[in-house]
């Protein structure tokens, strides 16, 4: 089936990509929502622009859809933009990275409803215990690009995800109540490499800004580099 | 209960909707099961069973409604069956109920209100009485097929949990594998404490 995927540059909507892609679905485009506004209820903000160098390190069209960013008008432009790509690249469908939250979930149904879409969930109610173990056997490379919950110091913001993170993040569930799979919004990922990308994103400049426990890692030069050379420096 | 057959209603045999709409329900069931999909259900291979769960679909997929000649012998088996969502319909439509379009989607968290007095009943209905929300997606519905009661209702529907008088098959029209996961295993234990 032909199909869009909502696609926020984090691990979730890059793993939901990654599952239509193995089974055989042909994507036609990937679609990043920018809202104006950095409260969005909707949608993962912290480095959204990055999302173009993402498309092009997989070699799929992105259109990127602005928005003023006030809860429903955000709804609304999507709906539009999905409309218009059912007409003119003849989507049948669209991907979503939806984990738990009914709230998303069924807001995205909705349009996809109205507008005569199919609306795919691979990830929909994922075990949370298995989720990262399998983002990481999937070969997806992961750095947290902000954070904010107890626990989340200053050593997370900008961490490569790897087995020992995991076993930290499984230990602040424990101790913090964080969910590890940062679905309370506890944490932001950004995706630098994946089975997808034909090259890999190498971060060369960002600039970190804490408020209380909030942190956040906003990416300010990035290329691509080949895969499997260069970009191991950054390890 | 050692062992359940998920029949995946879903247009294809494809991993995008299974890990939606069966995968989910294999997690919350905590026994084996396997999974079959609709276009090649037969009655031997439910027997292999100790029950039978048929999914739900995505919104918009309505394939599962031409393929009803596979469930056919859902009204002479001795299995306790559950159906979900599309699971329902195709129950309530081998029961002789005909699948219907409602005026209006229904997505999203809704209320269920279970009917009072129903003791024989409290296996599968204190899940929700504890927590009444549920998660649907659909635009289609199903009259009460005879022999059937409907055991919830919400501000949409008369016929949110239908079950059958005598048999051990229950029809729900929303998804419990989102928001009311314990529901698989009450089900089995009640269908368990009617044999």
């Amino acid at each position: 089936m032909r199909l869009a995927c909502l696609f926020s540059g984090g691990k979730d909507s890059t793993y939901a990509l990654h599952i239509a892609h193995q089974a055989g679905h042909d994507i036609a485009c990937l679609v990043s929502v920018k809202p104006e506004n950095n409260e969005s209820f909707m949608y993962h903000v912290p480095n959204i622009e990055w999302t173009k160098l993402q498309a092009q390190a997989m070699k799929i069209p992105l259109v990127i859809v602005s928005t003023p960013g006030r809860k429903e008008a955000e709804l609304n432009d999507l709906k539009k933009v999905l409309m218009e790509l059912k007409k003119t690249v003849k989507i049948e469908g669209v991907v979503t990275g939806a984990v738990y939250s009914t709230y998303q979930a069924s807001r995205i149904q909705k349009i996809c409803a109205e507008a005569g879409l199919y609306c795919f969930n691979p990830i929909w109610q994922t075990n949370v215990k298995s989720h990262w173990h399998e983002l990481l056997l999937n070969g997806l490379e992961i750095v947290l690009v902000s954070v904010a919950a107890q626990g989340l110091d200053k050593r997370w913001l900008g961490k490569k995800m790897d087995e020992k993170a995991l076993h930290e993040l499984v230990a602040l569930e424990k101790k913090h109540g964080v969910s590890p799979i940062g679905e309370g919004g506890e944490f932001e990922s950004f995706v630098i490499n994946a089975p997808l990308f034909q090259k890999k994103i190498q971060i060369e400049k960002f600039k970190d800004v804490w408020v209380g426990l909030q942190g956040t890692r906003t990416i300010t030069k990035a290329t691509l580099v080949e895969k499997g050379n260069r970009g191991l420096e950054q390890e | 209960m050692n062992s359940v057959l998920i029949v995946n209603t879903c247009r294809n045999e494809d991993v995008l909707t299974e890990r939606e709409f069966v995968w989910p329900i294999q997690r919350a069931l905590h026994v084996p099961s396997k999974v079959v999909h609709l276009s090649k259900l037969t009655e031997a291979m439910a027997n292999d069973f100790d029950a039978v769960i048929f999914s739900g679909c995505p919104y918009g997929d309505d394939a599962y409604l031409k393929k009803t000649k596979n469930v056919k012998w859902v009204t002479e088996t001795k299995k306790p069956l559950l159906g979900v969502c599309a699971g329902q319909h195709l129950i309530a439509a081998a029961f002789g109920g005909e699948v219907k379009q409602m005026p209006k989607a229904v997505i999203g968290v809704e209320k269920i209100m279970v009917v009072k007095g129903k003791k024989e009943m409290s296996t599968i209905l204190d899940t929700f009485v504890r927590s009444p929300n549920a998660y649907f997606l659909h635009h289609n519905q199903i009259p009460l097929p005879a022999r059937f009661v409907s055991l919830a209702r919400s501000r949409f529907s008369q016929n949110e949990i239908i079950v059958h008088e005598k048999k051990p098959i229950v029809g729900v029209s929303f998804h419990p594998e989102v928001l009311n996961k314990d529901f698989f295993s009450a089900f089995l234990k009640w269908a368990e404490s009617r044999r």
